[in-house]
């Protein structure tokens, strides 16, 4: 019942108002039900989708239903699958991958996908010129990291090469477990190079090659509209090798940057899924409807970074008094109201079976007494600092919890700062700050992603901890251990100099959240809050409606 | 007469009922007015006695409890972390009376002082003058902001200048356009033509006489900057966390308008009073500093 | 007359010239560029970013080769969106701005200028205090407490129109009057005040004194004159609701020029920053103009003035 009288609006809009009071229309996701259309709260408006230039979450939802790499991933088991590469051999030193790349895997406008796509697009990833910002997934292969870094210009002597048309091998500096992960990143998709060379350079930024009337792309889906602002919708692609299994006709993002607004939609059936849940709303849809919501482990960590090169921080009593100060599990369950889980280590617990240490637990007399030695009995003559976080509701709510605790277990005064993103993120680079509070996601299952962040000098460092015994366990030693148990103990050694020096206290493992439509199936949650496309259908529940006291 | 005997004889006039005598005995009759301003003192002086008058702290929490609606202990609530709503508005309040006040008398002085001088020296002055003004207007607000976050630090005084140096442009361009109106007219030719300096002219004659536009939109800036001022303390310019104010509670109230509506509706009703008594208080003035009505 | 737009027009070179100077090195100083991120980025990208988009040449070379692109109409390309121009966005969100801040002033004006008129006919009475107070509350009722209540309402409560979006007749509604609600308090306040200046005029007096019935006498002469503090303020008002439109934008997800204009400065787009800001001089200096024009043709002893000069 779409009235379009778009340019009499100032005359009608009160007899619209009662015209449209009839509630008979279908909602969207019911009418998205029928016709298989999901409709997607994707959080903010994508950067772009070129899958070698983008950085965030929004972008590689798109991406993922647009292209696929060579390897995918089970969302249910997050084990790797076939995707462009039918199969896959490695060597028994695990330095050499060799893929088979299927004969029948297509680009959307008929073209086969060639193993010399793939590797003509590492080369474009790895170009120094072209400045990807995610071309460190890229450096495990051999002579990758010298090429980006302009020392190898040669690109023939990286480990990248198609021995025929479907034949693609990779050779590494090291054994990487993680390997077939990486490949699901899409830093590390092909991107059909007559397409990019028609609009530009291969090294090109500034090209048009991602509009919608140029797009060519190997994935399940293929872009129909892009309209900034507004929504992105892809259809199901007719070329894709297996399309008998994707079960969607289109996916329509939305950029929902406002959570309020999004609930809301949410709740007007207007989409299936969401990119977050307001804390506010935690309560009320567990007391009326838990079902739709959608809460689950997320490979991540929130901590608060200590600026060791500081006074008083730089003394350890400090750094330790603070950290067994903040009461974990009253911050999770009341202020992050149980949607989170305390953390005492670096690493998320269960990443790949691997178990952080726990070196200190909440004990508010002790860290009184590690105050009292460190010269500041009862907090006094502390100086008063601040706490650094970046503008968001969130992070202001444990800010103001934290504050506190420390106030109350340590009697000692802390202001807080909260500064515009980039400014916040200039602080931090600088070491302008006091504490300063810090997020991070693994880029692939393994405390690698994790433990590698804090080596000395490391661009996420940003605490000046540094521990020659440290670098040597995560560079060096893990590295080249071939079996994962011995592997995990080498990261295990490290992860546990890392707490008791205390450059960062942990607070709590991130957990996804998102409302789910009953509606929206074959989108299960994972650790790394990853969707498959061609797994997701719609199931029509036409007798279901959203609660009312919602 | 020589011109100093006018000038003296001028100012002799009035004597006994200045304008400022004639207003006040004016306004004490109007009784919205005073009821406006009797409630804009016992809030100010509620704001300012906060630490006796509740027994929390502002910054008291009780996560345990959390969000909970009016009742004995806490009679208009507590907020997500147990902190007492009451406390909250009546500290809140200090910062936003604060600002309310502070802000836009920096506004309207440099609005008032620098529109009224473009208006009435014309011609190059004036232009010039009112160029400058569309330049800091067309300046992006936010990046000016962000700089303004960096250069100085963080401080409550900064707020302050920041948000007077926005709101002053519009004060800048209505002052503007009454004074080149009065400019024309003939009490000022007459006060020109008797030798008094610009100067005076503009205090004595041209200001009062302005007087009732620059109270309508005095009292439409104040909700302004009251507002601006919870966006920027937002950003991080201004005041932060444990400290509130009232567009700051309001903002987060919004955000769980369903689920504690008693977090919304407090702070709103606090800050809506207190704009209506502000309202019927300018209504009342302006009426009452009316010269063309002081005849009647 | 002619002389004096002109003269007026040729001033405006100067103030968006300044414009541009001032903002371009303003972006340049504020602290963190366009390419940070959360992730360390090697030095070799890092230079690589810059190459891409000139800002490794020196800062005043920077400059006038955005001058030179700006003469001819060429804004540069976005430092966020890689691959977008910044004439593109901005005239992909200029024209749902646009629509959406004509609706807004269109409720604003026949909102505010019936509620303030009302309001002066009987000063001091229950018909003056009623509308007053309710433009009052619609002054204090910020655009980002008044959305999502209307929402709650009209979207969610009533089910009658949609939450967000900027497709359909129905989902303009809401963002409209969310606009809109804040202008139609201002003008009902100064058309009040603008009628009770008129209504003790002489003229209005001869016109009762004729026996014209009440209500022509109000719309026929005393409107036009009462209106004026209106048209007056109307002019800078639609340039600054293209700025004000972000909050509306926000809540609603309506794809407009408010949300690049803001974002923009949050994302460090150094070209977007400016391409948003010389389009909203270029609007300010064209609005501050006619309204300067308009008080002219209206006040006779101006218009004089304007001769003489």
């Amino acid at each position: 019942m779409k009235t379009k009288r778009h340019h009499c609006f100032s005359f009608c809009f009160i007899f619209l108002l009662t015209a449209c009071g009839g509630g008979d229309n279908l909602s969207r996701v019911d009418s998205g039900n029928q016709e298989g259309v999901l409709h997607f709260g994707n959080g903010t408006e994508p950067q772009g989708l070129d899958p070698h230039i983008v950085t965030g979450v929004p972008e590689h939802h798109i991406i993922n239903a647009l292209f696929e790499g060579l390897v995918s991933k089970d969302p249910y088991t997050l084990e790797p699958i076939p995707g462009v590469a039918e199969s896959w051999e490695i060597s028994e030193d695990g330095r050499t991958y060799t893929f088979n790349l299927r004969r029948d895997a297509l680009w959307s406008n008929g073209d086969p996908v060639t193993a010399e796509h793939f590797r003509w697009s590492w080369q474009r990833v790895l170009s120094p010129e072209l400045g990807s910002q995610y071309n460190y997934m890229l450096y495990p292969v051999l002579n990758a990291e010298a090429y980006a870094n302009g020392e190898l210009t040669d690109f023939s002597q990286v480990g990248a090469k198609a021995l025929d048309a479907h034949t693609f091998q990779v050779e590494l500096e090291n054994p990487t477990p993680y390997l077939l992960q990486l490949l699901d990143h899409y830093s590390t998709f092909a991107v059909h190079p007559e397409t990019v060379l028609a609009h530009g350079s291969m090294t090109d930024r500034i090209t048009q090659w991602t509009r919608v009337e140029n797009m060519v792309s190997n994935g399940p889906f293929k872009l129909s509209e892009w309209a900034i602002n507004s929504q992105i919708r892809v259809e199901k692609s007719e070329t894709y090798w297996d399309r008998e299994a994707v079960q969607l006709n289109a996916i329509v993002y939305y950029p929902t940057e406002n959570t309020v607004t999004e609930e809301r939609m949410f709740r007007d059936e207007e989409i299936h899924f969401t990119n977050v849940i307001p804390m506010d709303k935690i309560s009320t849809y567990r007391n009326i409807a838990p079902d739709l919501l959608q809460i689950a482990p997320y490979l991540g960590t929130y901590y608060y970074l200590i600026n060791t090169d500081k006074e008083p921080f730089n003394d350890l009593r400090v750094r330790k008094a603070l950290a067994m100060s903040v009461d974990r599990d009253l911050l999770t369950e009341t202020v992050m109201r149980g949607t989170v889980t305390p953390a005492y280590a670096l690493t998320p617990p269960g990443t790949l079976g691997y178990q952080p240490p726990q070196t200190f637990s909440y004990d508010p007399e002790e860290a009184k007494r590690l105050l009292a030695e460190a010269g500041y009995p009862n907090g006094e003559g502390f100086p008063s600092f601040e706490i650094l976080y970046n503008t968001l509701d969130e992070h202001r709510r444990i800010a103001v919890a934290i504050q506190e605790m420390w106030r109350q277990n340590l009697g000692i005064n802390v202001e807080l700062l909260n500064q515009e993103w980039r400014v916040y993120l200039d602080s931090q680079d600088n070491m302008n700050y006091d504490v300063s509070r810090r997020g991070w996601i693994g880029d692939y299952v393994d405390p690698n992603s994790f433990l590698d962040m804090m080596i000395t000098g490391g661009g996420n460092n940003k605490t000046g901890f540094s521990d020659p015994r440290y670098d040597d366990l995560v560079l060096n030693v893990a590295p080249s251990k071939l079996d994962e148990s011995e592997r995990f103990e080498a990261y295990y050694e490290a992860e546990t100099i890392l707490m008791e020096d205390m450059p960062i206290i942990p607070l709590y493992t991130y957990q996804s959240r998102h409302f789910r439509h009953p509606s929206l199936k074959g989108l299960p949650p994972n650790i790394l809050d990853y969707y498959n496309w061609k797994y997701v259908y719609l199931e029509p529940m036409p007798e279901f409606d959203i609660p009312d006291e919602l | 007469m020589t011109t100093e005997e006018i000038v003296t004889a001028t100012q002799a006039l009035p004597k006994g009922v200045s304008l400022w005598d004639d207003a006040w005995l004016r306004l004490k009759k109007n009784k919205l007015a005073m009821f406006g301003l009797c409630f804009l003192i016992l809030m100010s002086l509620l704001c300012l006695l906060a630490p006796w008058l509740t027994p929390y702290g502002y910054e008291d929490q009780d996560l345990r409890l959390g969000a909970s609606g009016p009742s004995m202990a806490h009679w208009l609530g507590t907020d997500t972390f147990g902190r007492d709503l009451l406390t909250r508005i009546l500290y809140g309040g200090r910062v936003s009376l604060m600002v309310g006040f502070i802000a836009t008398s920096v506004a309207l002085i440099i609005g008032v002082t620098y529109g009224a001088v473009a208006g009435y020296a014309g011609g190059k002055t004036d232009a010039l003058m009112m160029r400058l003004v569309d330049i800091i207007y067309a300046l992006p607000f936010m990046i000016f902001i962000i700089l303004l976050m960096v250069v100085f630090g963080r401080n409550i005084l900064l707020l302050f200048l920041a948000i007077g140096a926005v709101e002053w442009l519009v004060m800048a361009r209505i002052v503007r356009g009454q004074v080149q109106n009065l400019r024309q007219q003939e009490f000022v030719e007459a006060a020109i033509s008797i030798g008094l300096s610009p100067w005076s002219i503009i205090r004595k004659h041209l200001i009062p006489n302005a007087l009732g536009p620059i109270i309508v939109y005095t009292t439409l800036t104040i909700p302004n900057v009251m507002l601006l001022e919870a966006f920027l303390s937002f950003l991080g310019l201004g005041i932060q966390p444990p400290q509130s104010s009232w567009g700051l509670l309001i903002s987060y109230g919004v955000e769980s308008m369903e689920e504690y509506p008693w977090l919304l509706i407090f702070p709103g009703l606090a800050l809506t009073l207190t704009l209506f008594a502000l309202n019927f208080l300018g209504d009342g003035l302006r009426d009452a500093l009316d010269p063309k009505a002081s005849r009647d | 007359m002619w002389r004096f737009i002109l003269f007026r027009s040729l001033q405006a070179v100067p103030v968006i010239l300044a414009v541009i100077t001032v903002t371009f090195f303003l972006v340049r100083a504020a602290p963190g560029g366009p390419f940070d991120s959360e992730k360390a980025v090697s030095e070799q990208v890092q230079r690589a970013l810059e190459a891409q988009y000139q800002l490794d040449l020196p800062a005043y070379q920077q400059y006038f080769n955005y001058l030179g692109d700006l003469a001819q109409g060429n804004l540069g390309p976005s430092f966020y969106y890689p691959g977008q121009s910044v004439n593109e966005l901005i005239f992909q969100g200029l024209p749902v701005t646009a629509e959406l801040g004509l609706y807004a002033l269109i409720i604003a004006v026949f909102i505010g200028v019936l509620a303030g008129v009302i309001a002066s006919l009987k000063p001091n009475t229950i018909q003056d205090y009623i509308p007053m107070s309710l433009a009052m509350i619609g002054i204090c009722m910020p655009s980002f407490l008044l959305g999502p209540t209307l929402v709650l309402i009209f979207g969610i409560w009533l089910d009658w129109l949609p939450i967000s979006g900027w497709n359909s007749a129905e989902s303009k509604i809401l963002p409209s009057i969310t606009l809109g609600a804040m202008y139609a308090a201002y003008i009902a306040r100064l058309s009040r005040a603008g009628m009770l200046e008129v209504m003790s005029q002489d003229y209005l007096r001869t016109a009762r004194a004729k026996g014209l019935p009440e209500h022509i006498v109000i719309l026929k002469h005393a409107l036009r004159g009462g209106l004026i503090p209106v048209a007056a303020f109307l002019g800078p008002a639609f340039a600054g609701l293209l700025a004000g439109s972000f909050v509306v934008e926000t809540v609603f997800q309506v794809p407009g020029l408010g949300r690049f204009y803001v974002q923009a400065a949050f994302n460090r787009d150094y070209t977007m920053i400016l391409g948003t800001t010389v389009f909203l001089a270029s609007l300010i200096v064209v609005f501050n103009l006619l309204s300067d024009v308009l008080a002219a043709w209206m006040n006779p002893r101006l218009r004089f003035q304007f001769r003489k000069s």
